[in-house]
Parts: C-alpha cells; structure tokens; sequence
C-alpha cells in the first residue's frame, strides 16, 4: 500500500500554521522584521560607503590609487600579468592644451579608471585621429555651453619638449570632472592614439600606468609586492601606492574592514538571535503537542518535516513582509528625506541610497537559514524526549530554576505581587539568559554603532584637523625672492616678513583665544650638487641652475623627541639627534623616494651640506643631512606644516640649528582655538584684522605700475572651521541622516526583540494567567503582576546592557581612539536613555495590550482553549 | 439552608452547524455542607454546569446563586473576588501555579484576598491531606495525587461557600483517585464544607451525599429521588 505520510505531515504542518494566529503573527513578524532589518542596515552602509567611494574618485578624477610613472612597456605587459592587480590603464601626457594635459589613455584607462570618475559623458572617446575629447570645464572657459559631438575646434598644443603648434580638432566627446586641480592638477583633453603617433615621438611621451589593485590590499602592501614583483628602470622610478577608495571609505565610517566585520558579524547575529528567541520561546509551547504526536507514532523525521514546513511558511510570509518593508524604507523613505540636500560631486543625497537586490536576497537567504536552523535546534530537545516527558514537559520545567528548601516564602501575611513576578522571570534559567543576552546584545550592538557614529562624524573630523581660525601665508621658498623686492616691505633685520610679528601680536591678543600655535622657520638656499642632498635634488636639478631654493620649519624639541622615538621604534634612516643639537636637518618628502633611493640615502647622513642665505646668497654656515622623512610615514608625531608640494626642498630644523645658521625667521601661520562659545567673535576678529592687513596690499597691486610691484601673494589667507563647516553642510546633515536611520534601526532590532520576546512568553502562559483567575487573581492584579515583570525585565536588561556595554564602550573608544585621530568619544548615554525608557514603556504597553486580547472570552473557555 | 441555586439555566453555543444546547433550563439547589456528585456522560453538559456554578462562564439565560447572591450581575473582577471568597476549585489536571511551592499555593486565594489565613484550620487542613512534610515542595517534585491533594487544601484554605472539583481524578490511577475522593469526603464532613464533584464514574458518585444526574443539558434526576 502507497505510503501517504507526506500528505499527512503536509496537512498537519499546514492545519498548525493556521490554527495559531498569534504564534505565526509574531514568528512572521520576528522574520520580517529581521530581513528588513538587515536589508535596509546593509544598504544604507554601503550607500555611505558607495558614495564616500564615489566622492574620493570623483574628486581625483580617477578610481585607481596607485600610478607608476615613467613606465616601459615591457612594465605595462608584465603589471597586467599580476593576480593582485585587478586593471591596469596607461595613460600618456605628451603637452598640455587649453589648459588640461593633452593625453592619449587604453581602453581599459578610460572604461575601467578614468571614466567612472566623470559623469555626464557624451559623444565617445576618440577615435579618428583628429578626434578630441574635453572636460565640460574647458569647453565652459571656451564659451562653449551647449557643445555639440562633431563641432570644430582649432586647439594650440604645448609639446613636453616645448614646441607649439596649432590643429584643428572635432569634438568626439565631453564629460563633466570634479577633479580638486589645486592638489590633482588639471583634468586630461584626450586625443587619438594615430594624432600621438603622427606628431611626437615616444621620447616625449611620459607614459603612467594607473593600477588598481584589490580592495583587500594597503597602498604599502601593494607597493611592497609590485616592488618585488616588477624590475624597476632605474633608481628613481618608483610606485605610489594609496590605500583604494573602498579602504578609506571604510576606515572612514567605521575605523577599518576589521570594525565592519565584526559590526556585521553582530548585526547578524541580533538578528538571527532574534528569530532564535522567538522560536525557541514557542516551541516550547509545542513540546506537549508534539509528545501527543509521538505517542500516535509519529517519526522524528515527520515531526521534523512538520516543524520544517511550518517554518518555510513563516518565512515565505515573514521574507514577503520584510521585503515589501525593506523596499518601502529603502527606495520611499529615505529618498524622500535626502532628496532636498545635495552633495558636491555626487548630486542629490538621495544617490546615498540605491535599489540592492543582492542584498535583499542574501537578507531572506540569511534569515531563512537561520530559521530553518533554529527550528531544528529547537526541535532537538523535543525529538529526544520520550512522549511521556514531553506531555509532561511544561510541570518539569516550570520549577527547574527553585527547588526544595532554596525556596523561601514569600511572605505570609502581605502577599507580594512583585517576589511572583521575579519568579516567573526567572522561571526558565535557559531561557531567560539566552533571551536576556541577546536583548542586552541587541542594544549593545546599536548602542556601539550609535557610538561609532557619532565618534567618527564628520564634524568630529574637521574639529580634529582644523583650527577655529588659520591664518596663513601664501609664499613659498622660490616666490620668496620675489617678493623681497619690495624693499618698502622690509624690516630692520632686511626682509620681507610674510605675517608681520606685529600682526601676529595683534591677533594674540584677543581674548577670546584659548589656544593658539605659532609655525615659523626660515628660507635658504642650497647648491644643486649638494652630495649630500643629491637623491633629492636630482629630480628638481633641471629647474635650478646653481642653487636651489629651500624652506626649513623649526620644530619644537618635544616634536624632535617623538620623531627620533618613531626614529628608533621604525628603524628609519634619520639621524634626529643632530637635529636636536643644532647641527642637522632633516629633509622632508611627499612618498617620493623610491625603495633605492632611501636605501643609499642611508649613506648620506652624517654628511655635510653648506647652506646659503636666501638674501645676500652669502653661505650661512655647514649643516649635517639628517635624511629624509615621507610627510606620509606612518605614526609621524602630528605638526602643523606651511605650502608643501611635490619637489619642493623642505626642512626640519630645531630652534638650536635655527640660531646657528643665522637665517631671518618668518611667521609661516598661525592657527588660533577660540573658548568656549566664542569661536564666531574670534573668528570675526580675525578676518577683520587680516582683510584691514590686504587691503593695503590689494591697493598697491592694483595701482602698481612695476611688473614687481604687482604681487598680490604678500596677502594672506584667512581661512576658519566654520567655512569648512559651511562647505560641508550638507554632506554632514545627509550623512548624519543616514547615519542616524540606521542606529535608529539597530535600535528598533533591540526595542522589538524585547518586544518579540515579552509577546512570545506572555503567550505561551495564557492558560497559566486563566487558572491565576480562577483561584481568585482580579484582572488588576494580574496586570500589576505582568507589570513588575515587566519592569523587572527590562531593569535587568537595563543593568546588564549598563555593564557589558559599559565595558565594550570603553574598548570601542580606545581602539577607536588608536585608529582615528579625530574619533570623539562620548558614550551614547542619551540613547541609552531612550532605549531604557522604551523597555519600560513598552513592557507597561504590551501588558495591557495583552491582558484585554488574552482576557477576552471566559476563564472556563480560556482553561479549556489555551494548552498548557 | 441553601448554598447554592440555579433557575432555569441555560447555555447556548452558537456553532457552525447551528445552535448547541449545553444546558437546557437546568434549576438545581444545594445545601450547606453537602456533598453532591453532578454525574453524566461525556458532552451532558455537567462541566459547563459547573463552569456556571463557580462564575467560570456566564449563562446565556437564567440565574446562578452563591450564598443567596446572583453572580451574573457581578461585574468581571467584583465576580473574581466573590470567586476567591465563596468557591473553591479543584480541576483535573491540578492547575497548581508552577512557580509556588505548596505552602504558597494553598495561601494564594487568601493572599490575594488580603486575609489573614486562620493558623488552626490550616494546620488541621494539611495534617488532613498529609501535606505538612510537602510545603516547601515545588509542584514539579509531587506525585498527580499529591499535586490534586495541594489542589484541595488551596480549594478549602479560603473556606469557601462551595467547592467545585471537575473530575478530580480523572488524572489518577483508582487508587490514588479512591483515596482523593474520600478525602473530599472526609473533609466536607470535617470542615463542614459544602463540595459539588464533576465526574462520570459512578463508584465515586456512590461515595457522595447527594447525586445529580444530567443528560443533553437537562437534569434527568437528583440522589433524592433515587
């Protein structure tokens, strides 16, 4: 006979589905919610971090992050070949035209790394030989506004060797940069590969490779690695590396990958303990029925399949909800909040948040393993019971947590509501732990992330790296003789002063200063063929014919110690002490030596180098090269540091070797922190005394009839965190929404799974509350007794999320505090309030909500009803 | 004097296929310190009766009297606190509340009474039921007839007008369920307390003062008759 047990395991898992609403509303629930959650949690990070990505790209008009310079071939072939380097463009400036690089770039450097970083993209990349391709910007400057594909354009290109020569171009295409050119450089005007061929010769081609490496690889490990890899041309060449777009949005948000993972790793797990909870909560409920089951002869196997089934059902109905949920919040709500600010180089907030089915489906994937698997391990205690033990199961473990003399009356004359409901709190050791711990998880989690949040904000980054007032010069080292042609400007000691000392005086003396910082050094000059400074000034030899040049900063002594501590703990090629004792200097670079070239700098210091004044070009005195320090080394103790760029001759001298070689000290900045509440006034006060001291100067310049005389550069920049704030406002308030959906999300997961949890064990005692009735309980009473159980239960939750989140706060801070600088900590005291409240309010809220939905019908029919 | 009264009680169930009757016009009268069997086959209606009698469930017609009092006209919890005063329960299967021990069962009614429990009756009502070497029991660690012999002792600690037990032993062997009855007995003579036993076993019926005997919701005969 045809085995039907199928159908049979079929009609009892569906009749069970059905027949308990309340059951299947909160399992159904509990998965909606998780998917949800998880779905919108994943997707706004990975909005922000998308868009931190998008940001980074945009602004250097590149998506890769490391370039080799000057590169062959034979380098290009072999790059290509690399298992960590997921593309490789090469792109090749031959001059400069209307401005922009004139470049001829591959098909992966523009599809795979250029063009990403644009928007606005028409026509396409060139393709004939007088074909040309230009950024919006230019075409603007060229009064071309509405520029058509195909139009003329006559272009006068600048060759790398210095010729000049006009030709006629068609306009192929145009895109929309963001480039940031005062750091990037100008954006590319793209020409064809045969226009290259056809008017220059590969010698004045400078070929760079743009290389995109992993995002699991460091700028320093894929240096490290191509270094070893590739065979260099010679001494100079080298690879920059930067950590990619994805690693520093990362870092950005949440300190690193290993942050993330284990934020992730806890969303999952609150979610998933939060189906967890509920389902082991109701199965328990069930263990009678299932031993009945098995007393009819039910198999494990069939009770399995049943639970099984049932389970697919609350997920079907669970993941359609989350999902239709998720979406909702995801593409309406959000959008919809976002959609007023606007972000530079992004556009509309709103692109933070974009439509991920993946996600959606890893989410349901997720919390279906998870249900299924807490089912099963649910199921377990039962399938091992006998079926006497499992009618009888609910007597058993009723009493498990007080057994015989422990047990103290309560007492007899004044019967305590609260000494019953402590008790039913803690009826179920198991399960009041497992559900305790993972409300106190919950909230821990999201209080962590609220907290990270918070700490790695924005704001907190910009009132990290800058000053409330900064007030800077705009001279540097070889513009210095320039501008000390003005004799008129000139002080008793015979110099220029870039902010004169009496300024500063003035600005010091404002009382709303509570903190100010002062960077002053000197300008020299050294002769080009220094031995001892030959790794450096080989690269800028061509620019200088006898001497070169240089700027030097003096730093403090406690700064000079820290350096020669990173000196010792780094094994750096510095030789610090010298420059401590007046007698070295140190020289400064932007990541530019090579691993070559650092090596030999090592034989270097210790050598003697003669140093010239920058006015009378008389040579001052000998000091000894202390090598060289990449400003990008990391640990280097912070400072604050005048112009810097590539190729330029930068120093670090001590206040001791300052005297010694006798140079005129200049005032490079100044860099006030206002008092508390008075950062506007001082701010106001500054940019009032700094626009009275250009004025005179813009006046000069404007009336100058000497070429000499019409030198703005004397001017100085004044520049306050508040612009920065104002630069970045929307940026911050979108980010800050985003953010704060999120921790508001995560929660909601702690505030629900408490919810989630109160529900489940509130139903599972219906008969139990109808039998308090019947031996004389009022509704009041009972109420009164959920009550304390609630505030009993959330109060424990309070305390244990107070202690563990306590600890795991401080711990977040510290290696937060390790990882970033700016990261502000402040324990999420506030939210920890909120979700206090919340418990209790919420514990007060379902009780009365349940009492009238379980106290409805009467205690005859709930006695008979509802199972034990 | 009569502790107990029904008039012409009834109770409709509105089901699917129709209108059930569970009890039809049913007029009972029990007197102070009697100990009366309400015996009938399964489905006669004599636990809805008995669900009337202690307020459990409200009739869809006529009136129930407690010590003279109509208890339909009560209001949900006054019914609750007359419940706690005037009846005692004793259910089949015990309905002890699982995290108190047996001290703090059998004190229940009169704790959430707010009484003072009288020392001397509880004593004589846990050396009648045996339980004094149990009190710090949990109800987990008992045996059906010690868990139904808290039951009992929780029924008579509020010494209620009546004591309503809904086939006491129908969770126990014959025994243990001979033995619970005649503690019932025992105590409705020893406590003058008037007890009103559910059951279809009509040895244990033998065993009461008093037989009501009900069929299809109608009361086909009473002890005195028979």
């Amino acid at each position: 006979m045809k085995n039907n047990n199928k159908k049979v395991v079929a009609n009892l898992a569906r009749k069970e589905f059905r027949a308990d609403k309340g059951r299947r509303l909160v399992l159904s629930g509990a998965i909606a919610f998780a998917v949800m959650l998880l779905f919108t949690v994943f997707s706004f990070a990975s909005g922000k971090i998308e868009t931190d990505m998008l940001s980074e790209a945009r602004t250097r008009g590149v998506v890769s992050n490391t370039t080799l310079e000057e590169a062959s071939l034979e380098q290009y072939g072999k790059i290509r070949e690399l298992s960590y380097i997921k593309d490789v463009g090469e792109h090749i400036q031959f001059g400069a035209a209307l401005g922009d690089r004139a470049a001829v770039i591959d098909e992966v450097a523009w599809e795979k790394i250029k063009s990403p970083a644009f928007t606005d993209i028409h026509g396409t990349y060139p393709q004939k030989k007088m074909d040309v391709m230009l950024p919006m910007r230019t075409l603007e400057m060229l009064g071309i506004t509405k520029p058509e594909p195909g139009m003329e354009l006559p272009i006068t290109i600048e060759f790398s060797e210095g010729r000049q020569e006009e030709f006629t171009f068609h306009l192929s295409g145009y895109y929309t940069e963001y480039i940031a050119t005062i750091i990037y450089g100008p954006p590319d005007a793209y020409f064809s590969r045969d226009f290259l061929n056809a008017v220059s010769s590969e010698k004045e081609w400078e070929r760079t490779l743009f290389l995109r490496q992993y995002d699991n690889i460091s700028g320093r490990e894929v240096e490290k690695k191509l270094y070893h890899d590739i065979s260099m041309r010679g001494y100079q060449q080298r690879f920059f590396g930067e950590d990619t777009s994805l690693e520093v949005a990362v870092f950005t948000i949440a300190g690193g990958f290993d942050t993330v993972f284990v934020l992730a790793v806890s969303i999952l797990l609150s979610a998933g303990l939060l189906i967890y909870n509920v389902l082991h909560i109701s199965y328990e409920r069930k263990i009678r029925e299932y031993g009945l089951l098995k007393t009819l002869g039910t198999t494990k196997r069939q009770l399995q399949a049943i639970v099984f089934q049932q389970a697919a059902r609350n997920v079907l109905e669970g993941s359609l909800l989350g999902v239709a949920a998720g979406v909702f919040i995801a593409l309406a709500v959000l959008p919809f909040l976002l959609s007023k600010m606007y972000l530079y180089r992004i556009g509309s907030a709103a692109g933070m948040i974009t439509f991920r089915p993946l996600l959606l489906v890893l989410s349901v994937f997720f919390v279906a393993c998870v249900t299924f698997l807490s089912s099963a391990l649910a199921i377990r205690h039962t399938v091992k019971l006998t079926p006497v033990e499992a009618v009888n199961y609910m007597e058993t473990a009723a009493g498990e947590f007080y057994s015989g003399k422990s047990v103290q009356r309560m007492g007899q004359h004044s019967f305590q509501l609260w000494q019953m409901a402590w008790r039913n709190v803690v009826r179920f050791k198991k399960r009041f732990w497992v559900s305790a711990l993972c409300l106190t998880l919950g909230l821990v989690v999201s209080l962590g992330v609220a907290m990270i949040f918070k700490g790695s904000d924005k704001v907190n980054q910009i009132e990290y790296d800058y000053n409330d007032v900064m007030v800077e010069t705009r001279v540097i080292a070889w513009e210095y003789d320039d501008v000390a042609m003005d004799s008129s400007r000139k002080n008793e000691d015979g110099i220029v002063p870039l902010i004169p000392d009496e300024l500063v005086e003035k600005i010091l003396s404002f009382s709303d200063i509570q903190q100010s910082e002062i960077i002053q050094g000197g300008f020299g000059e050294v002769l080009v063929e220094e031995k001892a400074l030959q790794i450096f000034l080989d690269r800028i030899r061509e620019y200088w014919l006898y001497r070169c040049p240089f700027v030097m900063q003096i730093m403090s002594d406690e700064y000079l110690q820290s350096l020669k501590l990173l000196s010792e703990e780094q094994e750096l090629y510095l030789d610090v002490d010298s420059v401590i004792n007046g007698e070295g200097m140190i020289m400064m670079h932007e990541h530019q030596l090579s691993p070559s070239e650092y090596e030999m700098s090592r034989e270097m210091i210790g050598m003697k180098f003669g140093v010239y004044d920058i006015v009378n070009k008389k040579k001052t005195r000998d000091m000894r090269f202390g090598g060289y320090l990449d400003f990008k080394q990391e640990g280097l103790p912070e400072s604050k540091h005048t112009i810097r760029f590539d190729n330029n001759v930068y120093f670090l001298i001590s206040e001791k070797g300052f005297a010694n070689i006798r140079a005129k000290r200049q005032t490079f900045g100044v860099f006030l922190d206002a008092k508390p509440g008075c950062r506007s006034v001082l701010e106001e006060e500054v940019r009032r005394l700094v626009d009275s001291y250009n004025a005179p100067i813009m006046l000069a310049v404007e009336k100058a009839q000497d070429y000499w005389m019409r030198d703005e550069r004397l001017t100085l920049t004044f520049f306050s965190k508040q612009d920065v704030f104002t630069e970045m406002q929307d940026y911050i308030v979108s980010n800050r929404l985003l953010m704060g959906a999120l921790c508001g999300i995560l929660l909601l997961m702690g505030i629900v799974n408490y919810i989630n949890v109160t529900i489940t064990g509130l139903t599972v005692r219906r008969k139990e509350f109808a039998v308090m009735e019947s031996v004389g309980l009022t509704g009041r009473q009972l109420r009164k007794m959920l009550i304390w159980e609630g505030i009993i239960y959330s109060l424990i939750i309070t305390v244990l999320t107070a202690v563990f989140g306590s600890m795991v706060f401080w711990l977040i801070g510290k290696y937060m505090q390790e990882r970033m600088g700016y990261f502000a900590v402040s324990y999420p005291i506030a939210e920890f309030a909120v979700c206090a409240c919340l418990l209790f309010v919420s514990c007060s809220l379902i009780v009365f909500y349940l009492y009238r939905k379980y106290g409805e019908g009467s205690v005859a029919l709930r006695l008979r009803i509802y199972a034990d | 004097m009569k502790v107990l009264e029904t008039r012409e009680v009834k109770k409709i169930y509105q089901t699917p296929s129709g209108e059930v009757r569970a009890l039809d016009g049913v007029s009972i009268s029990v007197e102070d310190g009697e100990f009366v069997a309400i015996i009938g086959s399964s489905g006669s209606g004599k636990t809805t009766l008995l669900n009337m009698l202690g307020g459990l469930d409200n009739p869809t017609e006529g009136d129930v009297l407690v010590r003279g009092e109509n208890i339909g006209r009560l209001k949900k919890d006054e019914l609750t606190v007359f419940r706690r005063r005037n009846i005692g329960f004793v259910f089949q299967n015990y309905n002890l509340v699982p995290v108190l021990n047996v001290y703090e069962n059998i004190m229940l009614p009169l704790q959430l009474d707010g009484r003072e429990p009288d020392g001397q009756f509880f004593d004589r009502v846990i050396d009648t039921l045996k339980l004094r070497e149990k009190l710090d029991s949990m109800p987990h660690m008992l045996s059906g007839g010690q868990q139904q012999r808290v039951a009992i002792a929780r029924a008579l600690s509020a010494k209620p007008a009546v004591i309503l037990a809904d086939e006491p032993t129908g969770n126990l062997d014959s025994v243990t369920g001979t033995e619970v009855v005649g503690l019932l007995k025992s105590s409705a003579a020893l406590f003058h307390q008037t007890i009103m036993v559910v059951t279809h076993n009509e040895e244990i019926a033998q065993m009461t003062d008093h037989i009501i005997r009900i069929e299809d919701g109608k009361v086909r005969g009473n002890g005195d008759e028979e």
